[in-house]
């Protein structure tokens, strides 16, 4: 069975840069057990051996239960950074044409997503993935939907910026352009000199795409109805219909707990204390476009990369906080509301009985073993949606912290 | 003869390069003890379209299976490993002058393609650069071997901060954690909106989850050429469009985009790599290749 990718730590790679931190992990990863050699080296190697040591001045106020981020030792936190990369998140001179900015799809009253089926571009380009949620982002261990190579948001910034297909931010090609938009705004020399103090032109590409990750890091969202449930004894923080749903939601009938998992309900997270490093990626029937396990073209998943059969289809279970202010769902936005998803869990695949994409997704041969559908009545799903909507935390969606800092407001939508 | 290079005058470097090149490579003076002093060497590159020059922004007809005009709008190409070749097949690399803008190491990036605001290649950069400049120990050579894509380290390494040629965004492929190797966007008769060919490696994973680079390319599509009766002085190295692409549809989407994008589901890819002498979806290298000739200048 091979459908499920989880691929757990037990060695290290060359990393340009990285190379005397890299011979001694190396000679401990020799040395050990696989366990100890993932703890040991895996935070030696890309992360600094604990998020407090890296975060400078900047203090993360945790809500109860949180485990601290991971932080690159290369870009640790500041306040100032933060600050930086908030103001580059919403400006959309951060686009070739001046037109879009981060925030264009990423909406924080929407749990930074954009309620489209898919991105769009600021040349109109489509996207053929829907707009992931930045909620707790700095969580994660694998950024994108379906990309193993894309660990840290440093690095999934540039596709953004740069990509040409789609167009996204349209920057390919007028880095130049963008630096000297950048140099001559009063806000930004001081912003940029105090989020990177030390001396030499603190206006860079790396520096861009540092503070936005660092500012994206900042978005840490646990005053969920949930969370005050869970963590702050609060018992009437949740309805009897998502206790029920939770305990369905935690279930051996349901299964949706082996996928959603850990704090962040995603199987794909790394924190301060994690021993294994883990990265996701499931089928889950929603296509079976040939009757041998195909997907669209466009949307096949893991399989994009390892160009291993079993990975067709094979995507990242995302995080399920503030689920219910991210709609559409899955990679394609092609599922509308909760009740849709809580259907197509239970049949176990999706069936599409006419058009190019026609095809029984619950015969999808590389399909996770643990969708296997299951019955429940009315209630039961009822209860599962309500579950999933004291996942939203109100507070983080209105945070003035995380909100647009331009008076103005420099991030008109699509 | 020798040559000291300032990393601030590019232009007038090139241009003595260029008169250099005619002189460590021609025969005729040839000294009679044995003379390794390096001697300065341009490898010169032209792009063509068939017989036609190529010019970015120009309309070109009878291009494909189905005879379709294409309008190129970008065309750049990274080479690396340069390497003159003795008569006896003996290799001597090319030593890259380090410019601190198209050469970097043992890596050079050619850019065919003069755009800029305003012109029809609007998103192309304005600057061109067509000639490889470096130097070899003086001698006789019969030829020339490059390989068009990025040693495996520069090709994964971190785009943000990187310099020279790296820094080229056009030439960024972060969603595969790379670099493309070759570009070639046109606008053709039936993709009017756009026909691309992105050479580059795929099948690109890390070994360890959690590695913030892959460790391996499945398919790494790089591809190394060799040349026989090259000579810098008298030769010139021109890739013909219009040879790459004439055993295939430029009107009609096969799969994936418009064009091929190096993956190994890509249909167009086939026949553009079989062109070009590249393996396609772990095939066989090619033989022979229609993309790049020896031609007297």
């Amino acid at each position: 069975m091979t459908a499920i990718r989880t691929v757990v730590s037990s060695r290290n790679t060359l990393r340009e840069g990285g190379v005397a931190r890299l011979q001694t992990c190396l000679a401990l990863a020799a040395a050990t057990v696989l366990m100890a050699g993932s703890t040991a080296c895996a935070g030696d190697e890309m992360f600094a051996p604990n998020g407090a040591s890296t975060s400078g001045n900047y203090s993360w106020n945790l809500p109860p239960g949180f485990p601290t981020p991971l932080v690159p030792a290369d870009n640790p936190m500041s306040n100032e950074r933060v600050a930086l990369g908030r103001h580059l998140f919403y400006d959309t001179r951060l686009s070739g044409n001046n037109t879009f900015s981060c925030a264009s799809c990423h909406e924080q009253d929407r749990a930074f997503t954009d309620g489209r089926a898919v991105g769009i571009g600021s040349t109109g380009d489509l996207h053929p993935r829907n707009s992931m949620s930045l909620a707790n982002v700095g969580y994660n261990s694998v950024q994108n939907w379906a990309n193993p190579n894309i660990v840290h948001l440093e690095q999934q910034a540039l596709i953004p910026m740069f990509g040409e297909h789609p167009t996204e931010l349209g920057l390919s090609g007028k880095e130049s352009e963008l630096l000297r938009r950048v140099r001559v705004d009063s806000t930004y020399q001081r912003l940029f000199a105090a989020g990177y103090p030390g001396g030499g032109d603190p206006v860079s590409v790396a520096n861009i795409v540092g503070s936005i990750a660092a500012f994206e890091r900042s978005l840490v969202s646990g005053n969920s109805p949930y969370d005050r449930y869970k963590y702050r004894n609060e018992p009437g923080a949740l309805s009897a219909s998502a206790k029920r749903g939770e305990a369905l939601f935690f279930s051996e009938k349901a299964e949706c707990f082996h996928c959603h998992a850990g704090p962040m309900f995603t199987g794909s997270s790394a924190y301060v204390g994690k021993t294994f490093r883990e990265q996701e990626f499931f089928n889950n029937g929603l296509y079976n476009v040939d009757g041998r396990g195909g997907y669209p073209a466009d949307n096949v998943g893991l399989f994009e990369f390892t160009h291993t059969p079993a990975d067709m289809g094979a995507f990242k279970a995302p995080t399920l906080r503030n689920i219910a202010v991210t709609a559409p769902y899955m990679h394609d936005g092609s599922i509308k509301t909760l009740e849709e998803i809580v259907e197509h869990y239970a049949r176990g695949g999706r069936l599409i009985s006419s058009g190019p994409n026609a095809g029984d997704g619950s015969k999808n041969p590389y399909r996770n073993g643990f969708i296997t559908g299951f019955s429940a009545t009315a209630q039961e799903k009822t209860d599962l949606v309500a579950f999933l909507q004291s996942l939203t935390d109100s507070t983080f969606l209105s945070d003035p912290r995380h909100s647009n800092p331009w008076p103005g407001k420099r991030n008109p939508s699509p | 003869m020798s040559f000291s290079f300032t990393r601030s005058s590019i232009v007038p470097v090139c241009a003595v390069l260029a008169f250099a090149g005619l002189t460590a490579c021609s025969d005729s003076d040839a000294p009679t003890t044995p003379d390794t002093t390096p001697k300065a060497v341009a490898i010169k590159f032209a792009a063509k379209v068939g017989t036609a020059n190529f010019v970015c922004g120009q309309s070109y007809s009878a291009l494909g299976t189905t005879s379709s005009v294409g309008t190129p709008t970008e065309l750049m190409m990274f080479v690396s490993d340069v390497r003159l070749l003795k008569a006896d097949g003996t290799e001597v690399p090319v030593t890259l002058t380090q410019d601190n803008k198209w050469q970097l190491d043992n890596v050079a990036l050619l850019d065919f393609a003069a755009g800029g605001t305003g012109t029809a290649c609007a998103n192309a950069t304005a600057e061109v650069n067509t000639q490889v400049v470096g130097t070899v120990p003086a001698g006789t050579y019969a030829g020339l071997r490059y390989t068009v894509g990025l040693p495996f380290a520069k090709n994964h390494s971190d785009q943000s901060t990187a310099v020279g040629p790296l820094s080229s965004s056009r030439m960024f492929w972060s969603w595969n954690s790379g670099y493309m190797a070759l570009r070639l966007d046109m606008n053709t008769t039936g993709k009017p909106g756009g026909w691309f060919m992105h050479v580059g490696s795929t099948g690109c994973n890390p070994a360890t989850t959690g590695a913030t680079v892959p460790t391996t390319c499945s398919e790494p599509n790089t591809g190394t050429f060799t040349l026989s009766g090259f000579t810098a002085a008298s030769s010139v190295v021109t890739l013909d469009l219009a040879a790459l692409v004439a055993t295939t549809n430029l009107d009609t989407d096969l799969g994936g985009m418009p064009g091929c994008m190096s993956g190994t589901t890509d249909p167009e890819c086939a026949t553009l790599f079989r062109a070009m002498g590249l393996g396609f979806n772990g095939g066989a290298v090619p033989t022979t290749q229609n993309f790049f000739r020896v031609v007297a200048q």
